[in-house]
């Protein structure tokens, strides 16, 4: 028997009792809508939470914090080896000013986290810009994208010029872009029973990209180690430490005193790509290294999320399980009511092979219209839940969510699985009407009306 | 065409520690040649439905041996007798035995569909039978639409569709008026001489028997006469 000629058969056989085959396939629609949208919920709880680790930190960093042994800061030494080993793109290595130097731009001024980098390896990194270009020349520097909202005018300090993020206020900002302008890095230092202050001008060439995170501002200050040296000169102190005068004497020395290297505070290996992160992480950890990375925390993450969902798509399996009690019944009642026909047909020589596949067929054909409509009605409800969630956490928890959070995700595999699942369920349970249909006595059949 | 060697058959009644054996056929010799007309007669209880059923396949034998076309059909398989059956045979009954929920085209094309032959084929081997059985304007009737003649012609029409070399008919004309009885077995007739297609009917009518070339009469399980008739 052809394909095409059974799937008349059993569409004509289905005709025979439409409602009932319309319950057994809501029936089982409605276990797999029940199935996807559980599991949705493990899927959204997850993609939530991965997006989340992967918003601000890329997933081919490496982050290195020190090292085993006497020394634990990393060296110059250190970033050469990094830069040297297999599948590292670039070594982001940065050096904080241990000072509170200040930025002033005409009569404005504020405070600013200054770093000094390497711009080459910076690019090489992936640091990308909204404005500008890199730095070229030596006072050449790259600002954070919210540097110019710290930016006051001397005012009076009753007033409260903060807004709730904890930047100034737009009526108190400066009301041009840093980009191109030349701008005054405060230094200020304790020297010889005084303090004295430096400025150094440095040129605002680029303008960072805004932090992935909506809450985070940068007011970062991006210099070249010339610049560095050069404040290092002024203030006296390795990294323009601030000397503090209740400082003991010999605290003050050993700010003072000259270390032969440079040590970075802020160390990022970057590797070609996510595939290559575990075995650099393995290698620098077996290296002696404290370090870092995502994709660590991923795989834990991960690895309690399959847990997760595997539970619930076995919980969800359950409720297929009953729809497929549903679809035996059916099966059994179209073998019973079909009695005389397969009957007749094994009489002029049907194969029970042909009559089997005809029954398992049509059982399989109810799993596939369920999960077809099953999906689609999941995919409504999951849409219908991420709408209505946002609303509801308004309005039980009072709180407004900056973040869209979804609560329910399908993946297409997920569909695709209960399919799969629907339509094995069903055929399973068609398995037994089917071999009921293949052993009947054609003469019992037969004699029926006789 | 069907040997019949020292056949026997028995129905077993009562619990398994007390069975009995009710033996139906006994010791069942007999040849039927290619092209004949075969009427098998007796009282009910005779037999001759359970013979006609071991030559369907639809009963297995408990002793002796059966060929059909020069194949040992004895001990074949239900899948093996569904192929067998399918090739080979044709079948008619009392009662029709159409699928009620199927036109009286759906029923002729059915053998074709389980055989796997492609549509357009299909439409135009049954588009020729309705023809040569007269119901051409009855192909989207169902069975309750029909009467009873016009149903043995569907069963006769599905019957030859696939073109049997030998055809088992069990009371062929026990449903049908004298005047369809007279059609149908005119019509048995002129496909024996024309497609040299073997008979074996079942029948109790004299007027069935008529047509026949040889009758054989069965009583209590037992061969009582095979004899030609006369002048056939």
């Amino acid at each position: 028997m052809r394909w095409k000629d059974r799937f008349n058969f059993i569409r004509q056989n289905m005709k025979k009792n439409k409602s009932r085959v319309f319950m057994t396939i809501l029936a089982t629609s409605i276990g797999c809508a029940f199935l996807i949208v559980l599991a949705s919920v493990g899927f959204g709880a997850q993609r939530f939470i991965v997006n989340d680790i992967m918003a601000d930190r890329a997933v081919t960093e490496v982050s290195i914090y020190g090292k085993e042994g006497e020394n634990p800061e990393i060296t110059e030494d250190d970033i050469e080896a990094f830069q040297e080993m297999e599948d590292v793109k670039a070594v982001s290595h940065k050096i904080a000013l241990q000072n509170e130097p200040a930025v002033l731009v005409d009569d404005y001024s504020g405070p600013a986290s200054v770093s000094a980098v390497d711009f080459s390896s910076e690019k090489k990194a992936g640091l990308n810009l909204s404005e500008g270009r890199m730095p070229e020349a030596e006072n050449e520097v790259l600002i954070g994208y919210h540097l110019d909202q710290y930016l006051t005018e001397d005012s009076d300090p009753e007033e409260d010029i903060y807004n709730e993020e904890g930047v100034v206020k737009e009526e108190y900002r400066i009301d041009k872009s840093l980009l191109n302008e030349t701008i005054q890095l405060e230094v200020e230092q304790y020297k010889e029973d005084e303090w004295v202050t430096e400025t150094f001008p440095l040129e605002v060439v680029g303008i960072m990209e805004e932090p992935a995170r909506d809450w985070r501002k940068s007011r970062d200050l991006y210099i070249s180690e010339g610049v560095l040296s050069n404040i290092e000169a002024f203030t006296g102190t390795e990294y323009g430490a601030l000397i503090d005068p209740a400082m003991r004497e010999e605290d003050r020395e050993s700010l003072q005193s000259e270390s032969q290297q440079r040590t970075y505070n802020e160390v990022q290996v970057i590797a070609d790509n996510m595939e290559q992160v575990e075995s650099i992480s393995q290698q620098l950890k077996d290296e002696g290294y404290h370090i870092y990375s995502v994709t660590e925390e991923l795989d834990q993450i991960n690895i309690v999320f399959a847990v997760v969902k595997t539970g619930l798509i076995i919980v969800g399996t359950i409720a297929l399980l009953i729809a497929s009690i549903g679809i035996y019944n059916t099966m059994s009642m179209a073998v019973t009511e079909r009695t005389q026909d397969i009957g007749i047909m094994k009489a002029i020589g049907g194969h029970p092979r042909m009559i089997r596949s005809i029954f398992l067929m049509e059982s399989g054909y109810i799993g596939l219209m369920g999960a077809f409509v099953g999906v689609a009605v999941a995919y409504l409800v999951s849409i219908g839940i991420n709408m209505v969630l946002p609303f509801v956490i308004q309005q039980v928890f009072d709180q407004t969510l900056d973040e869209v959070i979804q609560l329910s995700y399908i993946p297409p595999y997920l569909a695709l699985i209960c399919v799969v699942l629907s339509i094995g369920v069903a055929m399973l349970s068609g398995l037994k009407p089917a071999k009921k249909a293949t052993k009947i006595d054609v003469l019992s059949a037969l004699r029926r009306d006789v | 065409m069907i040997k019949v060697d020292n056949l026997s058959h028995s129905f077993y009644v009562g619990k398994k520690n007390n069975r009995q054996e009710v033996p139906v056929l006994r010791d069942i010799n007999l040849e039927i040649n290619e092209g004949e007309i075969v009427s098998v007669v007796g009282r009910s209880g005779s037999g001759k439905s359970t013979l006609l059923n071991l030559m369907s396949g639809y009963i297995k034998p408990t002793e002796g041996d059966l060929y059909i076309k020069g194949e040992r059909v004895t001990d074949y398989k239900e899948s093996q007798w569904a192929d067998f059956r399918a090739e080979h045979l044709g079948f008619i009954f009392q009662s029709f035995q159409l699928i009620p929920s199927m036109s009286a085209y759906q029923n002729i094309e059915l053998p074709l569909v389980m055989k796997g032959v492609a549509e357009k084929e299909r439409k135009q081997m049954v588009d020729i039978m309705l023809e040569r059985v007269g119901l051409s304007d009855y192909s989207d009737h169902y069975p309750s639409e029909l009467s009873g003649g016009q149903q043995q012609r569907v069963s006769v029409a599905r019957a030859l569709i696939v073109n049997p070399p030998i055809i088992l008919a069990d009371e062929p004309t026990g449903s049908l008026d004298q005047e369809t009885e007279k059609e149908l077995l005119d019509f048995i007739q002129k496909l024996n001489k024309e497609e040299n297609i073997t008979f074996v009917i079942i029948t109790h009518d004299e007027e069935v028997a008529e047509i026949a070339n040889r009758t054989i009469r069965l009583e209590d399980g037992k061969l009582l006469a095979d004899r030609e008739v006369v002048g056939k």
